[in-house]
């Protein structure tokens, strides 16, 4: 309904004014409604925040946000009156586009990413998967214990493949179906076969561990990774409104220092 | 047979029994021997009786089933052998065939970091043979996360925000304006130099017309265009740049749009209510008023209308012409002459006689030499060339002694100097000026002279004629020239429609408003575009003033010459380059109607939520109360604590449809068990609103629902103030949510939470 608004509210003011621009009456209207929306958008990570306000359901405000961030492009469309020649306000555009395209992007997301998420998540939460998982490395390690020099070397080795590494989450966003991000496992065989005969049955416990790990770790994985995406959008969408604010002000500087901007029906 | 367990909880020791031939150990309800810690499966293991001794089955746990040290699948149990399983420490204490199993249970605290050893190591250090092995403390749902180490998102946004402050203000300082100008500038501005040919307005020198916030100012605009008014009489002028605004990819200023006109000229009344022509102008076609000239009615000079009759016969030319004999009739034979011998019948059109300069259109004016000494010859005899033009009764007499005295060359100098000889010399002629020239050179006057001209009373010259007259005052020069072209088929006769019938000089045929609309119309084609323009025809600056068209380059203090440096050029018509604009010409934005399009935006965001949260409700319906939940006891290794669906346990079993139950994690319920039945129950803070009650102020009254779905349990928030969490009190607040085993539901701010579990 208030896009409608906006096209007949465009339509006329084209009709009037043969230059449209951001200077003109209608494009500082534009533009005013534009950055009052803009503020309003910012608040919903006020409010996200405060759990006791009763300024409506979250989920509302959600909503909400959704539905004015798309119309805040519009808006600041026919701010711009389709003419992009101002640098600063040129690259501002630009930004608003990618916080509105990462917002739009982040609602489907959320909108198809659970219900896949749903079909891999186990009764375990990650926690739980967490613990499980130093339980088993707890194990291996007991059972390593007092063990040669090769039994040892094969807990290092099997133990370094579930080890997350740097940047685990950033890789596992990207690596999308290779997960399992540790070390590659390699041949072990001239390893085993270096193992103590008296040490056999507790390396094959160890190895049904270890598979039991992996298992394990390749669950959390899976499950990790679609959060991972539910959460990847947010690290574009939240820096590129920072970003925005630092170019609003600076579009507004602009304005004002170069333009008389009178408040006033001078005639 | 039967089991008998003793279980230590620090200092108190009980003792139960467990009925049947299995021993279900695990964390699920229908274990017997049962422990909340997460490394114990739902059915991890079991120990069943077979004939003269127990075994003990590990049920396939990740975690695993270790027996005196060992993981084991299946083991025999015999006396003193101690199970450790995840967090239960069990030890047979008795395992006589004849008697029923006695187990010691110990359940200690998850220890995930083994004792210091002097010689543990990790993982990461060499393997030392022999070593007691240590393994890392690895926080796997931590590591895994995206906004871990360096990368998060407040470290982002920090890092965005100083990079887009930091660059704006060393990109825009040195580059002003490239950063903020939203339009290249006029030709005439961005190639105009001073003096010493140093650019005005070069690059980034914005201040050349903009005072910092201040904007483009008039008296930027009089440091070099003096300021020349629309009209005396005006109320009211907007500012230079009202008309003429840069940064509009506008090559020249000069060119002003429409509406800058209409905008006053609609309502001219409410500017100067003294105006009686111009009260409302909306178009050219439409409404513009009759064109007027200034005639003289009863000694009067009044403007009138040109359709009038008293202005069709109001030219006081006192030069006599028929154009209708001219054009139409016998007044177009070339007498004979001496070059000539014979008469010649010529077809006259108006070209004739009035020519166009090309470069201004404007007509030429008459001359005799021009347009009338090729019929009408001043001449005196036929044996000499005919006398000057312009000459009075003395210099037509002397001339005309002269050339019979033999002095011809007389007849070939120019009037002015020929004036100037003969001044006066009737009265002392150097030359025998006898009565017989006099009359010879009054017969002139009188025959040939007055065919055109009327005798001033003293007979001796004629009345001198009115020169070329501007007829429109208020009006930019017409162009002859670009009306009269071969592509739009204008004749001159189709403006001036009565000169072909003209008999008289007196006649005034001037075309009106209806002779013009034909073409200066609102037009959609290129040739008819912008023909109905104010600007067409009419200079907003009084034309009137010394300066005339073309004002402002006359008026600059500073001419216009080759510039030394090359601004940014405007691009080229046609180019694909925009051009957007941030000085806003006066006449503002009303700070009411501001006001009022907030006020607008406000009242449609609560109506929007307020809508949202009605729909929100009815989606939830009436949920049916249900009875008061009834605690199921506390969580303990007890047996027969929980029903199970079926088993060997078939005596201590109750058939029930199970649903689950919830766990109090936190706050007063904390430890004790919900089951969840069929109709669901509320959780809240009033004792007559829901069914299990928890008096803290964070709790709303009626907080959230719990109940069956089908075959699934939900959990429905019931609007509460604080709002209920699923596992993580950051995370968004629930509406209606599906729970799984294991879920955390959070109520208020971590006021109370229960796990759900199956």
């Amino acid at each position: 309904m208030l896009l409608a608004v906006l096209i007949a509210s465009w339509v006329k003011y084209e009709e009037d004014e043969p230059f449209t621009h951001g200077g003109s009456p209608m494009g500082l209207l534009y533009g005013l409604i534009s950055l009052a929306l803009i503020v309003l958008l910012m608040f919903y990570g006020i409010r996200k925040r405060a759990y006791r306000s009763r300024l409506g359901k979250l989920e509302n405000w959600l909503q909400s946000h959704i539905y004015l961030g798309v119309l805040t492009f519009f808006v600041i469309l026919a701010h711009t009156g389709f003419r992009f020649e101002d640098r600063v306000a040129t690259i501002l555009f630009v930004v608003v586009t990618l916080v509105i395209a990462s917002g739009i992007l982040g609602a489907v997301l959320y909108k198809t990413v659970p219900r896949a998420l749903t079909e891999v998540e186990s009764n375990l939460t990650n926690d739980e998967i967490s613990d499980q998982l130093n339980q088993l490395g707890k194990a291996m390690a007991r059972l390593s214990s007092q063990k040669s020099d090769s039994f040892q070397q094969i807990y290092s080795r099997l133990m370094s493949e579930v080890k997350p590494g740097i940047m685990a989450g950033w890789r596992l966003l990207f690596r999308g179906g290779r997960l399992g991000l540790g070390e590659q496992p390699k041949d072990l065989s001239a390893k085993l076969a270096r193992v103590p005969l008296e040490e056999r049955e507790d390396l094959r416990q160890l190895l049904v561990l270890s598979r039991q790990q992996k298992e394990l770790h390749i669950r959390l994985l899976a499950q990790q990774r679609y959060r991972n995406i539910l959460d990847f959008w947010l690290y574009l969408h939240l820096p590129l409104s920072i970003a925005l604010i630092a170019l609003i002000a600076a579009h507004l500087w602009g304005a004002f220092y170069y333009g008389k901007i009178s408040w006033w029906i001078s005639r | 047979m039967s089991f008998l367990l003793q279980k230590i909880e620090g200092a108190t020791i009980s003792l139960s029994e467990v009925r049947g031939r299995k021993l279900r150990i695990g964390r699920g309800t229908n274990a017997q021997l049962r422990s909340e810690n997460a490394a114990l499966a739902l059915d991890h293991a079991f120990i069943e009786e077979i004939e003269d001794h127990w075994d003990l089955v590990d049920r396939g746990s990740i975690t695993g089933t270790y027996v005196n040290g060992r993981t084991v699948e299946r083991v025999r149990l015999n006396k003193g052998d101690v199970l450790e399983i995840a967090d239960l420490r069990v030890t047979v204490q008795l395992a006589d065939p004849l008697r029923p199993l006695f187990l010691r249970i110990e359940q200690r605290p998850v220890d995930v970091e083994s004792p210091v050893d002097p010689r543990a190591r990790t993982v990461d250090t060499p393997a030392l043979k022999g070593a007691v092995i240590k393994a890392p403390r690895v926080d796997f749902a931590d590591a895994y996360k995206l906004g871990r180490g360096a990368i998060s998102k407040r470290s982002l946004s920090w890092l965005v925000l100083l990079g887009s402050v930091g660059g704006t203000l060393l990109f825009a300082a040195s580059r002003k304006q490239e950063s903020f100008q939203p339009g290249a500038i006029s030709v005439a501005h961005s190639t105009a130099t001073r003096p010493d040919g140093k650019p005005i307005i070069g690059p980034n020198n914005c201040q050349a017309c903009h005072d910092p916030f201040e904007g483009a100012s008039d008296s930027k605009c009089n440091a070099c265009h003096e300021q020349i008014f629309h009209q005396a009489s005006r109320a009211a002028t907007g500012s230079c740049i009202g008309c003429h605004a840069e940064h509009r990819k506008m090559p020249h200023l000069a060119a002003v749009q429409q509406s800058k006109c209409a905008d006053c000229h609609e309502s001219l009344g409410r500017f100067n209510p003294k105006s009686v022509r111009a009260l409302r102008i909306t178009r050219f076609d439409l409404d513009h008023p009759e064109f007027v000239v200034p005639v003289q009615v009863g000694g009067v000079t009044q403007r009138l209308a040109v359709t009038q009759q008293a202005v069709l016969t109001s030219d006081e030319n006192p030069l006599k012409f028929n154009h209708q004999c001219h054009l139409t009739g016998d007044c177009n034979v070339r007498p004979a002459t001496l070059a000539r011998p014979q008469r010649q019948r010529e077809q006259l059109t108006c070209d004739s006689c009035h020519q166009v300069e090309p470069s201004s259109g404007r007509v030429r004016s008459l001359s005799y030499e021009q347009a009338c000494a090729g019929c009408h010859l001043l001449t005196f005899d036929n044996r000499f060339p005919p006398v000057p033009h312009r000459l009075d009764l003395e210099t037509v007499a002397g001339v005309i002694a002269n050339a019979y005295s033999g002095n011809t060359a007389l007849l070939q100098r120019k009037p002015d100097e020929l004036v100037r000889i003969f001044a006066g010399r009737l009265s002392s002629p150097p030359v025998n000026v006898g009565s017989a020239t006099v009359r010879n050179a009054q017969r002139v006057l009188r025959v040939r002279c007055v065919q055109c001209h009327e005798l001033n009373p003293d007979g001796k010259s004629v009345v001198a004629p009115l020169g070329a007259r501007s007829w429109f005052a208020g009006m930019r020069g017409f162009s002859h020239s670009d009306h009269l072209t071969e592509n739009l088929g204008l004749s001159c006769v189709q403006c001036h429609k009565g000169v072909i019938r003209s008999p008289s000089s007196r006649d005034l045929s001037l075309p009106s408003v209806s002779d013009c609309t034909g073409c200066h119309k609102p037009s959609r084609s290129h040739r008819g575009a912008g023909l109905d323009r104010c600007a067409t025809c009419h200079d907003y600056h009084d034309n009137t003033s010394r300066f005339g068209p073309g004002w402002s380059r006359r008026a600059a203090k500073i001419p216009a010459t080759a510039p030394a440096v090359a601004p940014k050029p405007l691009a080229a018509a046609g180019s694909l380059v925009p051009v957007g604009i941030m000085v806003l010409p006066d006449g503002g934005l009303s700070g009411g109607a501001l006001l009022a399009v907030l006020a607008v935006i406000v009242l449609a965001a609560i109506a929007l939520f307020a809508f949202l949260k009605k729909s929100r409700r009815d989606d939830l319906g009436p949920v049916p109360r249900s009875t008061v939940a009834r605690e199921a006891g506390p969580i303990d290794a007890r047996p027969g604590g929980s029903p199970s669906s079926s088993g060997d346990n078939a005596g201590l079993t109750v058939a029930l449809q199970w649903h689950g139950a919830l766990i109090g994690v936190d706050g007063v319920w904390k430890g004790r068990r919900i089951p969840v039945t069929e109709e669901g129950m509320y959780i809240g803070r009033d004792q007559q609103d829901a069914d299990l009650v928890i008096a803290s102020p964070m709790i709303s009254r009626r907080h959230v629902w719990i109940g069956t779905k089908g075959d699934k349990v939900f959990a429905i928030d019931h609007d509460s103030t604080n709002g209920t969490f699923l596992n993580d009190p950051q995370s968004t607040r629930i509406t209606e949510v599906e729970l799984k085993h294991g879920d955390v539901i959070i109520l208020g701010e971590n006021a109370a939470s229960f796990r759900f579990e199956v």
